[in-house]
């Protein structure tokens, strides 16, 4: 891509276009186009970085680093941003940038301690059929209306469980099928089947209780 | 390094890193265009919060880290991969679940829990004191 990228017809109050082609232009590392980005954002991200560090009590000559490293991960992560406005982007450079301050400060800190059946095919098709129909990664737009209660029925169900069993049910909400887990887990495939078949049970009556 | 690329760190090192960064990037396959799981984990936090009645102001403040990044992880604006495990795990102690289940979330490599333990069981967190203070 060009790096001549042309600047606003209509810019929005931060002089950022906020339009399809410039987004394309920053996911596409487009030099004219992050210099913008630093034109319009590094003075007003750099005041909120001595802002942190002073609350944090930690030393001013950190800005320059954090500065740059908020920088490079932006560069390195654009392609996962989803952009909607300008806003919303200095917003992530924000967080980017207190995530900074904040590995900065563990790391000063020393690590923190933190405690740290062959399955009956029909019972099978059933859980499969459910969790296709309420699987927790990309939903579609009008699962996704769906998806805080379903995620909240699944909080629930969680806190009732083993964490063994929990772990289970996550790994195969997030995909894994029950004979694999049954074979990370040494246990029978029906075991595994159990869990997660009374995991389906207790989300669907939570869910009914809601609807 | 062109004799640009040198005036142009000597007069703005800031702009000469991010110029650097986004040459090597070019070069580099990039990441998939979606973060669903960030989006996924995102809300899950969020929900588990509401139904321990904390809000978002006390999930910063028991983790003690800005609002701006405690509303990025919950809308899942954060990328995933800037979280590392130990921030993961105490965000999973506040929601109070094993770290592994937001490890799997995160699609991230666990090492599976085969021992049987009691239901509801998670690390020691805070005392429920300092918790109900952070409930609003």
């Amino acid at each position: 891509m060009s790096s001549e990228l042309s600047i606003p017809t209509s810019p929005s109050t931060s002089g950022i276009p906020n339009h399809e082609d410039w987004v394309k232009a920053v996911k596409a590392l487009d030099e004219a186009a992050w210099s913008l980005l630093l034109h319009v954002f590094s003075s007003g991200l750099r005041d909120d970085i001595e802002v942190s560090l002073a609350k944090r009590d930690l030393p001013e000559e950190l800005v320059d680093d954090i500065e740059q490293e908020t920088w490079l991960t932006a560069v390195r992560k654009i392609a996962t941003f989803e952009w909607v406005d300008d806003l919303k982007f200095y917003n992530w450079l924000r967080a980017i940038s207190v995530n900074h301050i904040r590995q900065y400060r563990r790391s000063q800190r020393g690590s923190v301690s933190i405690d740290d059946f062959r399955s009956d095919e029909e019972k099978d098709d059933q859980l499969e059929a459910y969790f296709a129909a309420h699987g927790l990664v990309n939903m579609s737009a009008e699962a996704e209306s769906n998806q805080r209660d379903q995620l909240s029925a699944v909080d629930q169900v969680l806190h009732m469980l083993k964490p063994r069993d929990a772990e289970i049910v996550m790994r195969h909400l997030m995909g894994e099928k029950p004979r694999e887990l049954a074979l990370i887990y040494h246990m029978k495939p029906r075991s595994v089947s159990m869990v997660l078949l009374r995991a389906h049970e207790t989300i669907r009556g939570l869910l009914g209780e809601l609807s | 390094m062109t004799s640009s690329d040198e005036r142009l760190r000597a007069a703005d090192p800031l702009r000469a890193a991010v110029f650097a960064e986004l040459k090597r990037q070019k070069s580099q396959p990039q990441p998939e265009a979606t973060e669903d799981r960030a989006r996924t984990l995102g809300t899950f936090v969020e929900v588990s919060l509401d139904n321990q009645g904390i809000s978002r102001k006390g999930f910063a403040r028991m983790l003690d880290i800005e609002r701006e990044l405690a509303d990025a992880i919950l809308d899942g604006n954060f990328p995933l991969s800037e979280i590392d495990d130990e921030f993961l795990a105490q965000i999973a102690q506040v929601i109070q679940h094993p770290p592994n289940i937001l490890r799997v979330m995160a699609g991230r490599s666990i090492t599976p829990t085969l021992k049987e333990a009691p239901a509801g069981t998670v690390p020691a967190t805070q005392s429920g004191q300092e918790q109900s203070q952070d409930r609003q």
